[in-house]
């Protein structure tokens, strides 16, 4: 999940970096249309994930850990 | 201590005969110090759980060996005078006298004055095995790897209950809560212990887990507490995990030989959490950051675009459009006149190369003879007959002259004599 988020975050600062290069409205305006639901998705995700998802492997055996 | 103290009570009123905690703690009191009097006297040992000069100015520690502890109390009147500064580890010849501290119902040594006698055992073993591992490269700079900036699964060797697992979730959860955490329970002190920290990391290194990152972790405590991670065998399995370590053991000013080993040296459990997980503000920064600089690239040229048109609107073909339909109808008259004019010089031109030519053909046009009176005559098949041989009598036949035509029959051949 966290690596998939590295690469939203990096491809919309792609997006980013590549908006300033243009010099067309149109273009940059499909651009935008691009970035905006790419943003949405990486907010949303940081927004609904409360916890970190803790796991514990005793005697050869995973198991869910409480976190709290 | 009298006999009859130690035997039962037998009534509630007998029960007044008993000693109080405080008149026991005296009695003992009393004995321990009698019996060694007022006298001074020399403790060797080694300074163990060292609690500096607080507020009071008051040290205390404890002295051991390899099979006892003694408390101590190292008074400000008196340590102020010392010129050692005093730490865990040390070895030391300390002047003093023993003593009971009630409220806390123990014996304990009030030190007097206190001498370097050289390092102590852990210390020795310390610093040979640094020595040792440095010479190995354990600790070479360049062997240390960098943290993965954003931890996918984030393995953690440390006890499964206590403070230290705690404080490591509170600050991913805090921080980072998209990542996942696996916990490899371990004894943190004790003698098994750096077998199991060991084993730890090793298993955290089975790709099956797919960790990115190790945290070794405890809290606080004596030197022999954390003495563990100051193992070759826990060194070792740091120096050959595939994943990087972060040692994260004791507090700040405590040091072991995990630290060196380690790619990253954290200085307590919840600083190590702060160092591997990014914290999610910055995410959402650099998300707002990313939008914006978009933003600003269509608002820029937006107004670019903005300013053009007024641009436009300001030139007076916009303010007056008919002024360019005029000017432009004006240019296409010009034109038109200066395309007749070139066609007519052309024409003018082919009519006077073409002059001599005409002529020459009109003197030797079929039509300038037959002006003179001659004519020509065909056969049906509009053939030209030029012998009488070429008709038969009664044949129909054309004459073609200046002007019209006459059909005509043969009634008489003549050869003659051309």
């Amino acid at each position: 999940m966290s690596s998939n988020l590295l690469k939203q975050l990096k491809d919309l600062e792609q997006l980013a970096s590549k908006s300033s290069e243009l010099g067309s409205l149109d273009k940059v305006a499909s651009l935008a249309k691009k970035a905006a639901p790419l943003a949405e998705e990486i907010l949303c995700l940081l927004k609904k994930t409360k916890q970190v998802d803790v796991q514990i492997l005793e005697k050869g055996k995973l198991a869910p850990f409480e976190n709290k | 201590m009298s006999n009859e103290l130690i035997q039962e009570p037998k009534k509630q009123e007998e029960l007044a005969e008993f000693l109080t905690v405080s008149e026991l703690t005296q009695e003992i009191k009393n004995l321990l110090e009698g019996e060694w009097g007022d006298g001074l006297f020399w403790v060797r040992g080694e300074i163990s759980n060292f609690r500096g000069k607080g507020s009071s100015g008051h040290m205390y520690f404890t002295l051991k060996d390899d099979r006892a502890v003694l408390p101590v109390a190292f008074f400000k009147q008196s340590n102020r005078k010392s010129k050692i500064d005093l730490e865990d580890g040390m070895e030391v010849l300390a002047l003093g006298r023993i003593s009971v501290y009630a409220p806390h119902g123990r014996y304990q040594f009030i030190i007097e004055q206190v001498k370097e006698a050289g390092l102590g055992e852990l210390h020795k073993r310390f610093e040979e095995l640094k020595k040792k591992l440095k010479a190995k490269g354990y600790f070479d700079e360049e062997r240390k790897r960098p943290l993965p900036p954003i931890p996918t699964k984030v393995g953690i060797v440390t006890s499964k209950t206590g403070a230290v697992i705690r404080d490591i979730l509170k600050v991913a959860n805090q921080r980072f809560p998209l990542t996942s955490i696996l916990i490899v329970p371990s004894k943190v002190q004790g003698d098994s212990a750096c077998k199991e920290i060991a084993s730890g990391i090793q298993e955290l290194n089975q790709k099956e887990h797919g960790c990115d990152v190790i945290i070794i972790a405890r809290g606080g405590g004596s030197i022999e507490d954390l003495w563990p991670f100051n193992e070759e065998v826990v060194a070792d399995a740091i120096y050959h995990s595939n994943i990087p370590v972060i040692s994260a053991v004791g507090h700040q000013t405590d040091f072991t030989i995990s630290d060196f080993v380690a790619d990253v040296r954290a200085a307590t459990p919840s600083h190590a959490a702060e160092l591997l997980f990014p914290d999610q503000k910055l995410f959402k920064e650099r998300v707002k950051k990313a939008l914006s600089l978009i933003a600003n690239r269509l608002d820029h040229l937006l107004a670019l675009g903005r300013e053009r048109l007024k641009s436009a609107m300001r030139s007076p073909s916009f303010r007056n459009p008919k002024i360019l339909v005029q000017n432009r109808s004006q240019q296409i008259d010009l034109l038109i006149d200066k395309m007749n004019r070139q066609v007519e010089r052309i024409r003018e031109k082919a009519k006077s190369s073409f002059q001599p030519l005409h002529e020459k053909l009109q003197a030797l046009s079929p039509f300038s003879v037959l002006k003179r009176g001659y004519s020509i005559t065909t056969n049906q098949d509009g053939k030209v007959i030029r012998n009488c041989d070429d008709v038969s009598i009664s044949e129909q036949v054309k004459v073609h002259l200046h002007k019209g035509d006459l059909g005509c029959q043969v009634l008489k051949k003549d050869k003659g004599s051309r």
